[in-house]
């Protein structure tokens, strides 16, 4: 287990680095001189002075060897200093931790939402396989994989901050507004949870130690309850984990049609407007948190399952 | 896991308690342009602050376009490059600072010396500003001009408490003089605000103001259908049919000193080839335009200015539409149908901008001209337009930005080395003749130079110029003494009000 | 990214055709039928699209602009006065043809990583899977606009974007199936005999694998069409005039209540398509059950 934990902590941390070098590397990439950038988001004014410019450069450090660049700018990353945007001046980091925050509580909302109807819906299907229930269950979650959230959420805003008027259309305040979003951005969790869940309680009303619990007298639903439910979890929770980690940055095009100023889209403005430092913490940010995310998952999947060590090519 | 847990609840907490009823009323204002720039004064955030009844200069232009006193009370011109303002007796910062000459004139210079000026004001027109005595600000410029007061009532040249300053950073939170005085700063989100109980001006009608910046034109309509927002800024031409047939909501439009215009880089070949121009311009149906993607809420341009300014020759009238004499005049040009290959650059903040290219592109290809779109936010495409980088472009271009007289508008974007002249256009006769206007004291004599140089720039075809913009707000009916502001500066007053 | 790592469970890989489970259907599951059925409908629309579209898709008529459908106009015509049925006709082909190229090169360069990878262990495993790690947890929407920033939108771009993720799960799908395959007694009989690597890869595990993964692949194609789909919704995915299904939703959206057929139309075509390969997927993993 330990040495386990070592060698993918190891990955982690170069996997950290690889991140932060292409990071580092972004405005390399681009065609734009990033002094020229800043300079042109300031003014509205063709005739930029190449004394300005050249100050700019020294200003934003642009004028050192790249490994110096690299060194200073990853000190300074490590201290949670990514710079100023350069569009808006703001400190990249506190930028960071606003959007985050918010992508955090709009996808644990909608995953919990998709939680708490795929559990009992899966579980339903899982009872009798092939029966109605799972028939309705397997129809509803292809319908939901199949439908864009780019038409549900339209949809929503029509039905109910149009028409019905109960929420609001757009926008990030109060608990209200993030209903329609949450909802929009659960239905595709809450077919996998659905699907996933079915197949863990089918295994685990197969096990032998249901059979005996059943033939203990227990009820079918509270063998489920004590027994089904704890061992078909693990699963259900790394299908969590890893949905959490891909809707931070992965749920823009909810965050755009709603006006939420999450990570999705600060990545998608500081895209459009070539806002660097943005780009490149972001990048780091999204990045960092899905593989420790994915890592943790791992490690305490093979905690509790230590049989797995093995088929898992550890 | 546990940890975001918490942080999401910590966050969802975090939510401000929805705000107390108060005298007055609150205003909730859908607004299209957030702070991007830390509120610094030399950019458009200024602006933002001076629409949120926040940030005020010495002058003013008032809601009919005309020169008013502000934190200046009276003004003299002490030479030819000199002006005297006297400052208002009796105003104080929200933060209790009294205003004196002093922290005026820090302002202004803060807003001067910064690396990167804004145009309105910047030491290419504004030479020196210091304080002369307990009340008066004096202001150089480096050639004699008369425009200074008007230059002094843009947004940039607005009057913050020296308590803003700190550490290279500028706090508008109880800085300003206005009518409002913000009271929380939710990033690009949204401003709250609350009245200025001592606001030199007078009693301020609303208790309470919250500004929400969304950039998306569809959803400011939307939220003011749905009631999230009282007023909704620039609403998308698309919506005003719905909106006018939504009861409780009223239009309001106002005819606005802009015009849509194609940028045409004349030093790129072919477009030097005047021929080239004039095919781009006859090929297209700007009165099809104006009732499609305007919805009939705008004119078909007749030049850089439209007709009901004073400075436009009466028969001035749109381009016609002639496909058959665009294809003629490509193939007197030497171009083969198919043969040019264009783009076309639009910038996304002007929703309308999408469709028109999609317009373009179709009346071209007509013409025998095919053509790409480019769509990115206006400082994606900036640079490149700047550099001369681009074939043609779509702009929304204000012609009386820094003062109300186009005759800087046509310098800066058409005469030689002017400062936005990103067409390229350079014509000796042209400039001379516009110099000959500026020496003009006679306004007549001067309007009438104008319109000569705009009716050269439409029949060379410079530019191809679209549609006169209408500037159309939407409102709650509940919401009184709501006007726009012809160069969208104010928005806040201390006379708006809600029943 | 984390939802395709999340994928392969829900697909149901278990059932995999070397540890046959209890099987509840004999013949091909109704649902591969219908989804083929319903997959050569809208195949058939894409490739026929060009020649059965009554209009130039992308030929405007601003004095007929968003009219109601008509004798002329079945499906009615846009804000520009384009004919919808015709723009529908050929708006599957951006996001599906990106679909299916990335899932065309994904299952090859998984299917073989992994496959090589268990074969030959050691080093070669370690550098794959630890990659796998990696990159399996990117999101692949994150990953797309970056790359359209830094290349610009196309198909090339999303096409890369999409397959420099999209290779993972296959390449854990065929390592576990080429593990399992492997121990199989009549590999090692074949090891025995003398055949070479290469010939058992190609001969016995692929052949073996290839029921799995492309039940996967199917289980995926909608998620893939639909995220390019969402790009090309905020502008970062086709660009005008062309005709693509999200991008139609999204220029229709001003005019919603007004036409409600222009987004009603290129979403139901996103959501059957979509709804098809799923279909063929589900059906695909499920005739796997045969004993």
């Amino acid at each position: 287990m330990w040495h386990f934990a070592l060698r993918r902590g190891t990955v982690l941390l170069l996997t950290l680095f690889v991140v932060s070098v292409v990071a580092f590397l972004i405005p390399y990439i681009g065609e734009g001189d990033p002094a020229l950038l800043v300079l042109r988001a300031r003014i509205a004014d063709p005739n930029v002075d190449p004394a300005t410019l050249e100050a700019m450069r020294r200003q934003l450090g642009l004028d050192r060897p790249l490994a110096i660049q690299y060194l200073a700018w990853l000190g300074d990353a490590l201290r949670g200093d990514f710079g100023l945007s350069f569009i808006r001046r703001a400190p990249v980091g506190d930028m960071l931790g606003g959007a985050l925050l918010v992508s955090i509580t709009l996808a644990l909302s909608a995953l919990l939402l998709a939680l708490l109807v795929s559990a009992p819906l899966g579980t339903l299907a899982a009872m009798r396989p092939g029966g109605r229930a799972d028939t309705a269950a397997t129809l509803l979650t292809q319908t939901l994989i199949a439908i864009p959230e780019y038409w549900m959420a339209p949809m929503g805003i029509l039905i109910f901050a149009l028409w019905l008027g109960w929420l609001p259309s757009a926008g990030w305040d109060g608990p209200a507004s993030l209903v329609l979003p949450a909802l929009v951005l659960a239905l595709r969790p809450l077919a996998y949870f659905t699907r996933i869940i079915r197949a863990a309680m089918i295994d685990v009303l197969d096990a032998p130690y249901i059979t005996a619990a059943r033939s203990r007298g227990l009820g079918m639903t509270q063998t489920v309850m004590r027994h089904g439910l704890r061992n078909g979890a693990m699963p259900v929770i790394t299908l969590f984990a890893l949905w959490l980690a891909g809707l931070l940055g992965g749920s823009v095009v909810v965050e755009v049609i709603f006006a939420i100023p999450g990570m999705g889209r600060l990545i998608y403005e500081a895209v459009i407007n070539k806002d660097i430092p943005v780009l490149q913490a972001g990048f780091v940010a999204i990045v960092a948190l899905a593989v420790v995310i994915n890592t943790l998952v791992d490690l305490a999947y093979l905690a509790i399952n230590p049989a797995l060590r093995h088929s898992h090519g550890a | 896991m546990h940890k975001t847990l918490i942080l999401a609840f910590a966050c969802a907490a975090a939510w401000p308690a929805a705000a107390l009823a108060q005298s007055g009323g609150k205003i909730i204002i859908a607004e299209n342009f957030a702070p991007k720039a830390g509120f610094a004064l030399e950019t458009d955030d200024a602006n933002v602050l001076s629409k949120a009844g926040c940030l005020e200069p010495l002058t003013r232009i008032d809601f009919d376009g005309k020169l008013q006193p502000s934190l200046a009370e009276s003004w003299t011109q002490a030479g030819p490059d000199t002006w005297d303002f006297k400052l208002r007796k009796g105003v104080t910062f929200q933060d209790g600072k009294p205003l004196t000459a002093a922290a005026a004139a820090a302002s202004l210079n803060a807003v001067l010396k910064v690396p990167t000026p804004a145009r309105a004001f910047s030491p290419r027109v504004i030479k020196s500003v210091e304080a002369v005595g307990e009340d008066i600000i004096r202001v150089t410029t480096p050639s004699p001009s008369v425009l200074t007061p008007l230059r002094l009532a843009a947004a940039n040249a607005g009057i913050l408490s020296p308590a803003a300053y700190k550490d290279g950073k500028i706090d508008p939170v109880g800085t300003c003089t206005g009518p409002f005085v913000i009271t929380r700063v939710n990033g690009q989100q949204s401003l709250s605000l609350k009245r200025n109980d001592g606001y030199w001006g007078g009693k301020v009608a609303l208790a309470e103001a919250e500004i929400k910046f969304i950039p998306d034109a569809n959803v400011r309509a939307t939220q003011l259908r749905t009631g999230e927002a009282d007023v909704a800024g620039a609403v998308p031409a698309s919506t005003l049919a719905t909106l006018k047939r939504t009861s409780g909501i009223k239009v309001v439009t106002l005819a606005t000193p802009r015009t849509t215009t194609l940028l045409v880089n004349v030093k790129k070949p072919p477009f030097d080839n005047e021929k080239v121009r004039q095919a781009l311009q006859l090929a297209l149906d700007l009165e099809g335009i104006a009732a499609s993607v305007y919805e009939g809420s705008v004119q078909p341009a007749v030049g850089p200015f439209a007709p009901h300014e004073p400075w436009v020759q009466k028969a001035a009238k749109p381009a016609s539409y002639d496909v058959k004499k665009a294809q003629a005049l490509l193939a007197e040009a030497g171009i083969k149908p198919g043969s040019l290959d264009i783009e076309i650059m639009a910038y996304s903040e002007k929703i309308e901008f999408k469709d028109l290219a999609a317009i373009l592109q179709d009346q071209f290809k007509a013409a025998g001209v095919s053509a790409r779109i480019r769509l990115a936010e206006y400082k994606a495409l900036e640079p490149d337009m700047i550099a001369g980088r681009y074939d043609v472009a779509l702009i929304s271009r204000s012609h009386l930005v820094d003062v109300a007289d186009p005759a800087g508008y046509l310098q800066s974007d058409y005469g030689c080395g002017g400062g936005f002249n990103l067409s390229q256009h350079c014509d000796k006769d042209f400039d001379a003749k516009l110099a000959t206007a500026t020496a003009e004291t006679d306004a007549g004599k001067r309007y009438a130079v104008y319109a000569d140089l705009a009716q050269h720039l439409q029949s060379k075809a410079v530019n191809v110029f679209v549609i006169h913009e209408a500037g159309n707000d939407g409102y709650k009916t509940k919401v009184r003494n709501y006007r726009i502001h012809p160069l969208y500066q104010y928005t806040l007053t201390k006379d708006l009000s809600v029943d | 990214m984390a939802l395709e790592a999340a994928l392969p469970d829900a697909a149901a890989p278990s059932r995999s055709p070397v540890s046959p489970r209890h099987s509840r259907f004999s013949r091909p599951h109704w649902t591969l039928v219908a989804g083929a059925l319903l997959l050569l409908l809208v195949a058939l629309a894409l490739c026929l699209g060009p020649t059965l579209a009554p209009y130039d898709p992308t030929a405007q008529a601003l004095i007929r602009r968003l009219k109601p459908p008509s004798e002329a106009h079945w499906l009615g015509t846009d804000h520009l006065g384009r004919d919808v049925l015709s723009r529908l006709l050929v708006g599957g082909h951006f996001a599906v043809v990106i679909a299916a190229v990335t899932l065309t090169l994904s299952v090859v360069f998984g299917t073989l990583i992994g496959v090589i990878s268990a074969r030959k262990g050691g080093l070669v495993d370690e550098v794959a899977m630890r990659a796998v790690d990696l990159l399996i947890s990117f999101p692949e929407v994150v990953v797309a606009i970056f790359l359209v920033a830094l290349l610009g939108p196309g198909y090339g771009t999303l096409i890369l974007a999409l397959t420099i993720v999209g290779w993972t799960p296959f390449a854990r799908l065929a390592r576990g199936l080429a593990i399992e395959i492997n121990a199989k007694p009549y590999i090692r009989a074949a090891e025995i005999l003398g055949c070479s690597r290469r010939f058992i890869i190609l001969r016995h595990i692929i052949p073996n694998a290839i029921g799995p993964i492309s039940a996967m692949a199917f289980l995926r194609f909608g998620h893939k069409m639909i995220t390019v789909g969402g790009l090309s919704y905020i502008g970062l995915g086709i660009q005008p005039p062309h005709a693509d299904w999200a991008a139609m939703m999204a220029e229709a959206q001003p005019y919603i209540e007004r036409a409600p057929l222009l987004v009603v139309c290129p979403g139901l075509a996103i959501f059957l398509t979509a709804l098809s390969v799923t279909w063929i997927g589900q059906g695909l993993s499920q005739t796997g059950d045969k004993p």
